[in-house]
């Protein structure tokens, strides 16, 4: 009956589901930068396209300012999950599925670095521990009753990219050594055990790769070079960690049946090969993707407002072209100063992309088992 | 303060760096770049810059382990490139790198204007006919750009001219649907909103131009008077000889090219001496023109004239074809059109003014 609903809509508004008809979700990055009654805005805001899957980020360094003393208990003190718990209760009474993601080293954990600093395995670990046992279904809701359980959780965010983990790579004998794969993979290993002992029926999502093309030759000071996303890929794979569903991050300069440019829409078989090493059939999550609509210094191409519009279309049909990816998340909700690449511009208003997406959502919605 | 996603943003530059960067020779009296781009050159402290615009085809026919099934496209590219100069602007003393590379795939740019701000800064604003594209200051001593404005909406106001203000500051004019041109002035590292207020009066891109401290326009209505507005001071207007074509401002100094017959003037307008101007040139055809330091540089063709004061001198009779000039002073830079290998590139020469 709800699959036949979400087909009269789709015939209503204009959008067909794709071949592969993977789920359409979408991210409101400005959700942890609020609390209360202008978070609640927010969520009513997101749940008014439609969405019924969306990608929350969690920070670490926000959670966990200091060490706490047991890591892997989400009731340790030193833990402040007040944000987090009124997202996953809101997303949860909206019918909003929520798929969490883990970034940002508090300082403890830092080893000096600063928050990008890759993390101790076992401390990172933890952390995604914690994750999971606080909304495993189960534990107890400060307000009374339990909290939603989350089911889908990513380790960290594009840990390829200088921004989000450091040191990417080291100069050894005249060359660039690529160190971040190895020791993400490390990271990815530890979560998995951690995050299936507390929530067994989570799955855990790898990889979650930012959009660079190329790898470094040589390793700039500061070790601020992108690994390229296929290149590490590769090099997870090589480590062999356990994973149940590998993400990828896809910013295709061109349309996205046009582009081409690693990564695209057209290389994510590339990335599946490597993916098949450590998980044959795993899912494919495309956790972000999007187009800007005026120029930034964070994304230094973009597209008028109405090929943004039709580019949403395009993107769900390039990536119904292929059965294995199940998520498309599209990246972001609402601009800002820094990342225009928003439905809605930064006063609120709506992008002709915005009804696009309405439509969209409405045509591919989760099958049951994605149920808050 | 919502996240920031400057891994991606780093990426993405890195990679249109590698698609763009130039074939350089390293220490050098001349450099040689990609193409035969649009291009506008100014000098800043001991760097020349100079800002390109151009169509990137996306061939998969050239590009190695294109997937299969790739097909062709097109987007389009404006970019800033900078070149470290010797102490006397005689040679190159490094590689240019790309500081701004704006891309897009709504329509094609120009270079649009560029104005040196001093010690390698400068302020960026390509054109377009379809869009609104940005007004860029460049750049902060950790290297980044500053985008002051950048506004995606169908109705966006055009930028028309951009230009270092008073030091620290960067104003750009924008033409508004029916309404007056709107001047804004904000802080070079876009730390606070721009202010904005009604400046000049009716007018067109190209016909107005900024210095640091004054507007200077034509009305396409009222084609033969130029008109300058001090940010300070009263309005004046100037009887041009001809049909305003074009104008260009710099600090203190304002050029007007006009239709002489069938021939084209170049008149150079010193603010501090308007409303008085001076024929500097004349040529067959609309000439690349660049002011900076006092001094007025023309390419035509394969000449390349400039002058500190009074009528343009011949500074190279080069065998090729110019395609954009700079001028700082008593220094010049150019760069001509050639082939290597079968493709074309530009060389980047050096030279006094005299």
């Amino acid at each position: 009956m709800r699959a036949l609903l979400a087909g009269l809509i789709a015939l209503v508004l204009g959008a067909v589901p794709a071949l592969g008809a993977p789920i359409v979700s979408l991210q409101d990055d400005n959700l942890v930068n609020v609390r209360g009654p202008a978070l609640e805005a927010r969520l009513d805001a997101l749940a008014a396209t439609g969405v019924k899957v969306t990608r929350v980020d969690v920070l670490w360094r926000e959670v966990a300012p200091t060490r706490p003393a047991d890591a892997r208990n989400p009731a340790d003190p030193a833990y402040d999950w007040s944000r987090y718990d009124q997202v996953v209760r809101g997303l949860s009474a909206r019918g909003i599925t929520a798929v969490l993601d883990f970034y940002l080293t508090p300082e403890w954990a830092s080893r000096g670095g600063g928050r990008a600093a890759a993390p101790r395995a076992a401390d990172g670990a933890r952390f995604a521990g914690a994750i999971a046992r606080r909304y495993s279904g189960t534990f107890p809701d400060p307000l009374g009753g339990t909290l939603p359980q989350v089911r889908r959780i990513e380790v960290w965010n594009e840990p390829n990219l200088p921004g989000f983990w450091s040191p990417q790579c080291r100069q050894v004998a005249g060359r660039a050594r690529l160190v971040s794969p190895r020791a993400y993979a490390a990271l990815l290993a530890a979560a998995y055990r951690e995050i299936h002992a507390a929530n067994r029926p989570a799955q855990v999502i790898g990889g979650v790769t930012g959009p660079a093309g190329r790898s470094p030759t040589s390793c700039p000071r500061g070790a601020d070079a992108a690994v390229g996303s296929l290149d590490f890929t590769r090099l997870v794979a090589d480590e062999g960690p356990p994973i149940d569903a590998w993400s990828l991050h896809l910013y295709p300069i061109g349309s996205p049946l046009q582009a081409f440019f690693t990564p695209s829409w057209s290389t994510v078989a590339q990335a599946i090969r490597q993916v098949d090493r450590l998980a044959p059939g795993a899912p494919i999550h495309v956790t972000e993707t999007g187009y800007h609509t005026s120029y930034n210094r964070f994304h230094r191409y973009f597209v008028s407002e109405a090929q943004q519009a039709a580019w949403v279309d395009e993107t769900v049909v390039a990536a119904g072209r292929n059965p294995r990816v199940q998520v498309v998340t599209w990246f972001n909700f609402q601009d800002n100063p820094l990342w225009t690449g928003g439905l809605l511009r930064g006063d609120g208003t709506r992008k002709p992309s915005y009804d696009r997406f309405v439509a969209q959502a409405a045509a591919n919605p989760p099958p049951p088992g994605w149920a808050p | 303060m919502s996240r920031r996603r400057t891994g991606a943003a780093l990426a993405l530059a890195g990679a249109a760096i590698a698609a763009t960067a130039p074939t350089a020779l390293g220490a050098s009296r001349t450099l040689t770049v990609e193409g035969w781009s649009a291009r506008t050159m100014a000098f800043s402290g001991n760097r020349l810059i100079w800002t390109e615009a151009a169509t990137v085809r996306v061939d998969p026919a050239r590009i190695p382990g294109s997937p299969a099934g790739a097909q062709r496209f097109d987007y389009y590219r404006a970019e800033a490139l900078r070149a470290p100069l010797n102490r006397a602007s005689t040679r190159f003393t490094g590689e240019p790198d790309t500081p701004v590379s704006v891309r897009t795939s709504i329509a094609a740019m120009g270079p649009g204007s560029l104005s040196p701000a001093g010690g390698g800064a400068f302020v960026m604003a390509p054109d377009s006919r379809r869009f609104a594209p940005p007004v860029i200051a460049c750049c902060s001593v950790d290297d980044t750009e500053s985008v002051l404005e950048s506004d995606g909406r169908p109705s966006a106001p055009i930028t028309v001219a951009a230009a270092a203000g008073t030091p620290g500051s960067v104003r750009w004019l924008q033409l508004v649907a029916g309404g007056s041109p709107v001047l804004k002035t904000a802080p070079a590292d876009g730390s606070a909103a721009p202010s904005a207020h009604p400046a000049a009066g009716p007018t067109a891109a190209g016909l107005v131009a900024l210095s640091r401290d004054a507007v200077g326009w034509v009305d396409p209505a009222a084609p033969t008077i130029f008109r300058l507005q001090p940010d300070a001071g009263v309005q004046t207007s100037l009887a041009l000889p001809g049909v305003a074509l074009r104008v260009w401002g710099s600090p203190r100094l304002f050029a007007v090219a006009v239709r002489a017959g069938a021939r084209v003037a170049l008149l150079r307008i010193d603010q501090a001496a308007a409303p008085g101007a001076v024929r500097v040139w004349s040529g067959a055809r609309l000439p690349r023109v660049a002011l900076g330091g006092g001094a007025v540089a023309v390419a035509d063709g394969r000449r390349v004239l400039a002058a500190r004061r009074g009528t343009l001198r011949t500074v190279a009779a080069p065998r090729r074809t110019v395609d954009a000039v700079g001028v700082d002073g008593r220094r010049i830079a150019w760069i001509e059109r050639a082939t290597r290998r079968g493709a074309r590139v530009g060389v980047v020469r050096l030279g006094p003014v005299r």
